[in-house]
This record gives C-alpha cells, structure tokens and sequence, in this order.
C-alpha cells in the first residue's frame, strides 16, 4: 500500500501541473475570447459558451480528483477503498469492453479539437461537436449496458 | 425489422461460460455482509453481487482470493460442471 501511496502523491502533483497549465490556457485564451469566427451570430455566442463550458468542465473535473486523492491520502483506510475501486476487475472490465483508454484519449483529443476549431471556423466548429456528442452519448450507452450485463 | 433488432439484441447479451457460484451461501453461513467479503478479497460490493448473481466471471486471481478467505478450494466455490469442454 505504501508504493500506492507513493503513487497517489505522484498523480497529486501532475494535477496540480495540470491545474495550473489549463489556468494559463484559459487566461490566454479569454484575452483573445473576441476572436471569433464570422457567420452566424447565434453560433458565435454558442462558441463562447461552449468554451467557457468545457474550461469550467476541465477545472471541475481536476478539482474533484485532487480532492479524492488528497482525502484519500489522510486515512489507510480511504485509500485502500481508492485502491479497490481504481482496481476492481469487474470495473477495469466493463472499461476494457467499452474502448477504455483508447475511446477517453479521443474523446480528449475531440474536445481540444472542438474549442480549437470555435476560434476559426463555425462549420468545423459544429462538425466536431456533433461528433463529440455523439461519441460521448455511445460511451454513456455503453457503459450503463455492460454495467447491467456484468 | 422490430424482431430483427430484438434478436439482435438478444444474441449481443447472451453470455458465454458464466460459473455457477456458491459465494452467496458460503457468505450467509460466515455471517458476512456483501461489503465485508468485497473488502477483504480487495473489489468492490458490485464485484460481489454480480458474481453472485452470476452475471459475471471471476479471474482465477480473485477466485483463489475467495476460495482462500474461505479456507477452501477452487472447485469447493465455483462449479465448473456446467463448462464447455471443446
């Protein structure tokens, strides 16, 4: 459990990297926030929001892990309950039948490419969306499936 | 086209080799609680109740991690009658 430890604290400090680094990018990015795309006037403003959404998102998302890890690394206990669950076999195997890393590292790459896209080009902007949603929506299918099949 | 969707679906959730398990009573007879197994075999409860349930296969890992909490064999858990031989 002690290597485990080790482990956590070691993730700890790549959030905080992480935290820091999307801080930046997101700073950067509201000062050029009026850099949007000509067109439609509606999809401009569902750019910004979108962006703003997914910056939100991102700060949320790191802020809740550097709280589990962070409460897990007070008691034995909690963290060997972290253990368990990062490492149950039924959970590492529902991820594996849903694409696990794979599927999470396009929909990431999706993601970036669909803020990117918000500050050139509306059509692109929406292209990569649709298929964000869509891809997003068949992970959630797919897991509440395999959760009730196993 | 509805029935085709229905056999397909019916096909797709069939499952293969599931074990027959004896979890379930070995735990009622230990006095242990789905929880307390989960955790001293180190899974999580759902893990448990599938397994019990039979919706899903343990790893031999963590069939010998049962076994052994129990002081028994493999084969004293799971029932591999029902398995397919080729």
């Amino acid at each position: 459990m002690e290597k485990y430890k080790q482990q956590v604290k070691k993730r700890m400090v790549l959030l905080y990297l992480y935290n820091a680094l999307s801080l930046i990018i997101i700073i950067l990015t509201s000062i050029y926030s009026n850099v949007v795309p000509e067109g439609n006037q509606n999809i401009s403003e569902m750019i910004r929001g979108f962006q703003f959404g997914t910056y939100l998102c991102l700060q949320l998302f790191l802020l809740k892990y550097i709280i589990k890890f962070q409460q897990a690394l007070k008691t034995e206990s909690a963290l060997k309950d972290l253990y368990i669950e990062e490492n149950d076999e039924r959970t590492k195997f529902i991820k594996n039948k849903i694409g696990g890393f794979g599927f999470n590292f396009t929909l990431a790459v999706i993601a970036t490419a669909t803020v990117t896209a918000g500050f050139f080009n509306q059509l692109i902007f929406c292209t990569l969306l649709g298929v964000l949603i869509f891809m997003a929506l068949t992970k959630g299918v797919l897991k509440l499936y395999y959760r009730k099949k196993y | 086209m509805q029935s085709l969707l229905f056999f397909l679906c019916k096909v797709s959730y069939e499952r293969g080799d599931i074990l027959k398990t004896k979890i379930a009573s070995l735990r009622k007879k230990h006095k242990l609680t789905q929880e307390e197994l989960a955790l001293a075999v180190g899974v999580t409860r759902q893990t448990i109740t599938s397994l019990e349930c039979e919706k899903y296969t343990a790893s031999l890992v963590l069939a010998y991690k049962i076994a052994q909490y129990f002081g028994l064999s493999i084969e004293e858990v799971f029932d591999f009658s029902e398995v397919e031989e080729l």
